[in-house]
């Protein structure tokens, strides 16, 4: 615990700099509409603390709740698929791969069109932003599993679901790990987008409402909350990770 | 116990065969080297017995059957230890006994404990792979190759990755394990010494492809030492083996 402090402190240094370099330019320049402090930014919060955490901060993380399963159930159907069936590799692994050149936040316009201001057009942006990562990376754990290993037990007599159960879930788990962390921030990214585009409540749509009105502590009070609320997230995964998987090295 | 009758394989894309109307047969009981230069195909012929792979021609029969497919018909420890870093060193050696499945937990953990003491790591049962030392982690690999249930065991190059030292004893150390269950056992190596120091009998590979298995007994009487492997007789042998296996493979 003592060498993390150590290791971190440089890090905590830096941030410490530039807040204290923001906070000291925004004071010089003293236009909170455009460039609000740190110190404003954070006394808005605790303005706003009744808004932001009882109404919009719950509905944003319906939606990344709801996304995130979507998703995650989605990119490990995906990669097991691929895994089992090189045809299906092939049919779908380029597809997946030619979905990111397309630009999401464009597309989410559209998506409000369709769905309306209900949940499902920030859902529907929430899993294209998120089921990409994790399809590929438990896919490349996948094929990170030992020929050797899958070998061994073809020759102890296992069938598909054992080699499956046995060697390919636990040699998988690190990258699911990896993989869920990867797409807790992009699903509260994908979240704040879609709400920007057009809601009724949720950090994202909060933020907006105060661009509108000019009030730029109260545009940055929900962001800072969402960054809070993915790193909280992401360090739970962590724990539950360092639990899971005990073991050290992946072979 | 094993044998190979008129065996020929080619890997698809090849030019030609690796094994080539191969003939040989172990009998029940024997140790037997396997002996050749690396790359010569050793290691497709224990494919070939195990199951992964299937010959295009003739049969290898194993305890008078022939080889369908992959699965049960051996015990197959390969070159790497393939322990699962995510399971003990207990729950790596039952592995076998899950597949076939079958048994109860204090069956399997009965069977564990006994082959376990037998390789003498009793008290690392519920260590992890990754806290043993390579001497160790190989006879945890064979550990679980015993609980196969197999009365043949294919070993390849189990110690090719251990220092000198502790390739001397993990010889000794399976030369004892043998002589108390007397299983067949066919090792590979390419390491000459090591051959003659194992088994009963050496078979080196003589050429390319594969066409046949010159078999060389070795007469010294188990419980062997190193320094007994220094004997004239024997250094004879090495020597004759040494040049016949570099003639035929340069």
């Amino acid at each position: 615990m003592k060498g993390q402090w150590k290791s971190n402190l440089p890090a905590a240094l830096l941030v410490l700099a530039v807040l204290m370099l923001w906070q000291w330019g925004a004071m010089g320049m003293d236009a909170q509409y455009i460039l609000p402090s740190p110190v404003q930014i954070l006394q808005r919060l605790w303005e706003l603390r009744e808004p932001l955490f009882l109404a919009h901060l719950p509905a944003t993380m319906g939606v990344v709740g709801i996304g995130l399963v979507i998703s995650v159930v989605l990119g490990v159907a995906l990669a097991v698929l691929m895994d089992a069936s090189p045809v299906a590799q092939r049919a779908i692994y380029p597809l997946i791969i030619a979905s990111q050149t397309i630009p999401t936040t464009a597309l989410a316009p559209l998506f409000v069109l369709w769905f309306g201001y209900s949940i499902w057009s920030k859902v529907l942006v929430t899993v294209l932003m998120t089921f990409f990562p994790i399809t590929i990376t438990v896919f490349d754990g996948f094929r990170a599993v030992r020929v050797e290993m899958v070998e061994l037990m073809h020759t102890f007599g296992a069938n598909r679901r054992q080699i499956f159960c046995k060697v390919k879930v636990p040699a998988v788990l690190p990258y699911a790990f990896s993989a869920l962390k990867m797409a807790i921030p992009l699903s509260i990214i994908g979240a704040a987008i879609g709400e920007w585009l057009g809601a009724q409540s949720g950090l994202g749509y909060f933020s907006r409402r105060m661009m509108t009105q000019l009030d730029g502590a109260g545009v940055f009070a929900p962001i800072v909350l969402l960054s809070l609320v993915a790193m909280v997230l992401v360090g739970v995964v962590s724990l539950v990770e360092r639990r899971v998987v005990t073991w050290r090295g992946v072979t | 116990m094993l044998q190979f009758r008129d065996v020929t394989f080619q890997y698809p894309g090849e030019a030609g065969p690796i094994v080539d109307k191969l003939s040989f047969r172990v009998e029940q009981g024997e140790f037997v080297c396997l002996v050749g230069p690396s790359g010569c195909g050793k290691s497709t012929l224990f494919r070939l017995i195990n199951g992964l792979l299937t010959p295009d021609k003739g049969e290898v029969l194993v305890g008078g059957r022939p080889v369908k497919g992959a699965g049960g018909c051996c015990g197959y420890m390969p070159q790497r230890d393939m322990l699962m870093p995510w399971r003990t060193v207990a729950e790596n050696v039952r592995l076998p006994l899950e597949v076939q499945g079958g048994r109860s937990e204090k069956e399997m953990d009965g069977l564990v404990d006994k082959v376990l003491s037998d390789v003498g790591l009793k008290a690392w049962r519920n260590h992890r792979p990754d806290q043993l030392s390579g001497g160790m982690r190989q006879r945890v690999a064979f550990a679980r190759t015993v609980l196969t249930g197999s009365d043949l065991l294919l070993l390849d190059e189990p110690f090719s990755s251990l220092d000198y030292l502790n390739r001397l004893s993990m010889r000794e150390w399976l030369l004892a394990q043998w002589e108390r269950e007397r299983k067949t056992v066919v090792f590979i190596t390419h390491d000459v010494e090591e051959a003659l120091f194992l088994s009963s009998r050496v078979l080196a590979v003589r050429g390319r492809p594969i066409s046949r298995l010159a078999s060389i007994p070795v007469p010294a009487p188990y419980p062997r030492t190193i320094v007994g492997m220094q004997r004239r007789e024997i250094m004879a042998i090495k020597e004759g083996l040494i040049t016949m296996l570099r003639r035929d493979n340069l």
